[in-house]
């Protein structure tokens, strides 16, 4: 039943026009082959997009190769009107056909077979009469259609490219797969369920599952955000020594260690992140996740994390909100003087206590040695660097288009103002939170504490 | 370490958890062994109270495991899982994965999992002391009441060894419990034979209901554990990162680029430039025309086709090089000229389109590609960008 009312599109036209991109951005599938080579794509390619209550398919098809021979062959069928899809089948069946045109036999078949067609065009070039034949053999097969406009470079020419489709097709869409993020994706996609009435609940039902997929995306992200801050805050690097002079010597060795660790969790979350995404091809893990500037370097800190004035004031809060319990078991006999000591221990660690990183501490042993531990991380704002960063990388990741394969340019984000834009009483609880992940304890609600921010 | 082994070493340390913890197997087995060596010691005489037994081989351990199931079904209750993983003797790693199972939720399955290990010991230490016991010495099972009688305790003592109906002689009787009351002030008896006869009763009441009922449980809690590390999102990340590996870039032969034409040769506009462009280019000046392309007819382009000298090709250079173009360059000899231009006026074409060129004219023996000499300067810019791409040259 299913299957019966499965929205099938092939995605057709001239070679090197972004057909593959267009079918990789709505499958959100970054497994297609999208080349600069003209001609990659030589065999018709299915691609299911299956929700729990609907689906479609898309095929990616080879190009057009020989279409003024081929709407040659078709004009000497002699065909009438009522005649010429009939004729379009018998020219994909035809063994002779099969030889000499491959390409649009391959292309036309799902279109014989009952698919609708998203023609796709460039509109950063002229148009040309040339692309006539194609649209021509097209229309022979009657069945609904579409033209997508690609500005692959530019949109010069685009419409100069609509008057000529509108001439050909009933629905012209100007569509950019490399740029189009999810909302955009959304809105083809509910052209799409005018093309046939028959598909029309079935495309409403997958925009609707796909919008639920989005939310349960973002979901994970955040419990994979928090699972990471976790990860980071309380990670510590041990090895053991003879003597505690041993442990001195092997300190810069330790560092290298955690500080290797740390970046490689990170680069973890962010494969992570982009898998959840459906992002599996792009260079950004393997290259560009040094993320500028680097985990460690304190001295740039302030671009992802808070500035020095809001770690003061995210300290000063969770210190006096801990003196203001200290106030309230004492009935206020201490004269609300555990809340203002409180914020004003807060506010001098945060203070004097903003380039301190991790400590190396020697424990001895129970059967004998010792052992030296370095980590876990001692700075106020290193969580907030670690969310920062993550959040950053979310916004960019989640609106990337499957059909982009180029390394992702990072540049620092609005974390501060993010931060500054929660209610009081969010921005409170994420302090605290902040506070509990440095002094390593757990953190029950910390997904909803970070939602939020990715608001 | 690389990525994939510190994503693998977290891994591993997780599915670590569901194996057995050696110091909580060891202090369930020291306890087990304790406590049934003073129990199943008995008095001076060796007599031991059948249900001091009963309630330290079926009582407790049935009642610690109905609160450890509530408790891990409704999910209430003190998470000693968290208090646990705070010891500071458990060490990093130990405490790296308790930190990694309270983000799956599942600290408390985890708990749950090495009690049943350490009351599979205790019980295990439990029916070992006893077999041991009954080897080394004579432990004289005895029971005492002031109000119940052999008839009164018989139906529950027939109810706690119904799961083993089949083992004969651990099944209880009236005649076993009449010989074997006991009474302090009174010691005598008939037969003081019959007082171990209860020792397959009791073993039958440790295997049972201490060590059977916690194995499953155990199993249980195991294939739980198993089946949500499996199921996390992160897990399943993991799986379809290694389902998806990156693609390698691709790499094409390309074709050089020449700057010199001969003194003669045929023009042919393939792609139906527009004449205004077409009258731009110093290479079309005073050479003879031909009609070849899409828009021509078969006539002019069989003419085409069969003209033997050099010929020109002039094509759009963002145009791609389709088939048909293919099997027009299948005759004769001569030179591509991708041609750009943009709001009438010519321009050089962009490298990545000369790039696609390049790969076409490597494919073909007689036609080489051209661009005007002018070109190349500006293309030089746009070589190094290839080089980026990570695609070679010819």
């Amino acid at each position: 039943m299913k299957a019966n009312k499965l929205a099938r599109f092939a995605v057709v036209g001239h070679p090197n026009k972004g057909k593959s991109s267009i079918v990789s951005t709505l499958s959100h599938n970054d497994d297609v082959v999208i080349s600069s080579r003209s001609g990659t794509t030589e065999k018709a390619e299915s691609i299911t997009v299956d929700t729990a209550n609907g689906g479609y398919q898309l095929i990616d098809t080879p190009g057009f190769q020989r279409p003024v021979k081929v709407l040659r062959w078709l004009h000497e069928q002699g065909a009438n009107a009522s005649e010429r899809a009939k004729v379009l089948e018998k020219f994909v069946h035809d063994s002779d056909c099969q030889k000499q045109f491959p390409d649009e036999v391959e292309l036309l078949k799902p279109i014989v077979n009952g698919a609708a067609i998203l023609y796709v065009v460039d509109g950063s070039h002229p148009y040309g009469a040339e692309y006539e034949a194609e649209m021509e053999i097209l229309r022979w097969s009657g069945q609904p259609s579409m033209a997508l406009i690609n500005p692959i470079e530019s949109v010069d020419y685009v419409d100069e490219w609509k008057s000529a489709l509108l001439q050909y097709f009933k629905s012209v869409q100007v569509f950019n797969p490399m740029k189009a993020d999810f909302e955009k994706q959304i809105t083809l996609l509910k052209t799409f369920s005018h093309l046939n009435s028959a598909w029309s609940d079935a495309l409403q039902n997958t925009i609707g599952d796909l919008q639920v997929q989005r939310q349960q995306q973002l979901e994970q992200s955040i419990a994979l955000l928090s699972r990471l801050v976790e990860d980071l805050c309380e990670h510590r690097e041990t090895q053991k020594v003879l003597t505690p002079s041993q442990a001195e010597k092997i300190k810069p060795m330790l560092e290298k260690q955690y500080h290797h660790w740390m970046r490689e969790r990170e680069t973890q979350a962010v494969r992570e992140l982009m898998a959840i995404y459906g992002h599996f091809q792009s260079d950004v893990v393997a290259q560009q996740i040094d993320l500028p500037p680097d985990l460690f370097d304190c001295g740039q800190w302030f671009i992802w994390g808070l500035d020095k004035k809001q770690l003061v004031y995210a300290a000063t809060a969770t210190g006096a909100l801990g003196g203001a319990a200290l106030d309230a078991a004492v009935a206020g006999s201490s004269f609300m003087l555990g809340a203002l000591g409180g914020g004003l221990i807060g506010a001098s660690s945060a203070w004097f206590g903003a380039d301190k990183l991790a400590d190396l501490s020697v424990q001895g042993l129970p059967v004998g040695g010792y052992e030296a531990r370095l980590g876990p991380i001692k700075n106020r704002n290193f969580p907030y660097v670690v969310i920062g960063r993550f959040i950053h990388l979310h916004a960019q990741i989640s609106q990337r288009s499957h059909a982009s394969r180029d390394a992702l340019a990072l540049d620092a984000n609005d974390f501060q103002q993010r931060v500054q834009n929660l209610e009081k009483s969010t921005q409170r609880e994420l302090h605290q939170a902040c506070e509990r992940l440095i002094k390593q304890r757990p953190v029950d609600n910390l997904e909803s504490i970070l939602t939020p921010l990715f608001n | 370490m690389t990525d994939s082994e510190i994503t693998s070493a977290a891994q591993n340390d997780i599915s670590q958890t569901v194996r057995m913890s050696p110091a909580i197997v060891c202090a369930g087995m020291l306890l087990g062994f304790l406590l049934s060596f003073v129990l199943l010691n008995g008095d001076a005489q060796g007599r031991v109270n059948l249900f001091y037994l009963l309630l330290v081989f079926l009582l407790f351990p049935l009642l610690g495991l109905i609160t450890s199931v509530l408790s891990m079904v409704s999910g209430k209750g003190v998470n000693l899982a968290r208090i646990v993983s705070k010891l500071g003797f458990l060490g990093v790693s130990r405490s790296s994965v308790l930190r990694q199972l309270r983000q799956r939720h599942l600290d408390k399955h985890w708990f749950f999992l090495q009690s049943q290990f350490a009351m599979l010991a205790y019980s295990l230490a439990g029916i070992l002391t006893l077999l041991i016991l009954l080897v080394a010495t004579d432990i004289n099972f005895v029971w005492r009441s002031t109000i119940l009688t052999a008839n009164d305790i018989y139906p529950w003592l027939k109810g706690i060894a119904s799961p083993w109906w089949f083992w004969e002689s651990a099944q209880p009787s009236v005649e076993l419990l009449e010989r074997t009351q006991d009474s302090r002030l009174t010691q005598l008896y008939e037969s003081p034979a019959n007082l171990a006869l209860w020792w397959p009763f009791i073993l039958a009441t440790q295997i049972f209901y201490a060590f059977l009922l916690r194995g499953m449980l155990l199993v249980v809690s195991r294939s739980i554990i198993k089946h949500r590390l499996k199921s996390d999102f992160e897990q399943q990340l993991k799986q379809r990162i290694q389902q998806n590996p990156r693609r390698q870039p691709e790499h094409f032969e390309l074709s050089e680029v020449r700057h010199q034409l001969p003194s003669t040769y045929a023009v042919i506009n393939w792609s139906a430039l527009p004449e205004a462009i077409v009258a731009q280019l110093d290479e079309v000046a005073g050479q003879p025309r031909l009609v070849a392309g899409p828009l021509a007819s078969e006539k002019e382009q069989t003419q085409a086709e069969q003209y033997a000298e050099y010929k020109l090709v002039l094509v759009k250079a963002w145009e791609p090089p389709l088939g048909e173009l293919h099997d027009f360059l299948q005759h004769g000899q001569g030179f591509i000229y991708p041609v750009n231009y943009h709001q009438h006026t010519v321009r050089n074409a962009e490298q990545k389109h000369l790039k696609e060129w390049r790969r076409f004219c490597s494919e073909l023996h007689n036609w080489q590609l051209f661009q005007p000499a002018a070109a190349t300067t500006l293309r030089g810019d746009d070589e190094r960008s290839a080089t980026r791409d990570g695609e070679g040259t010819a």
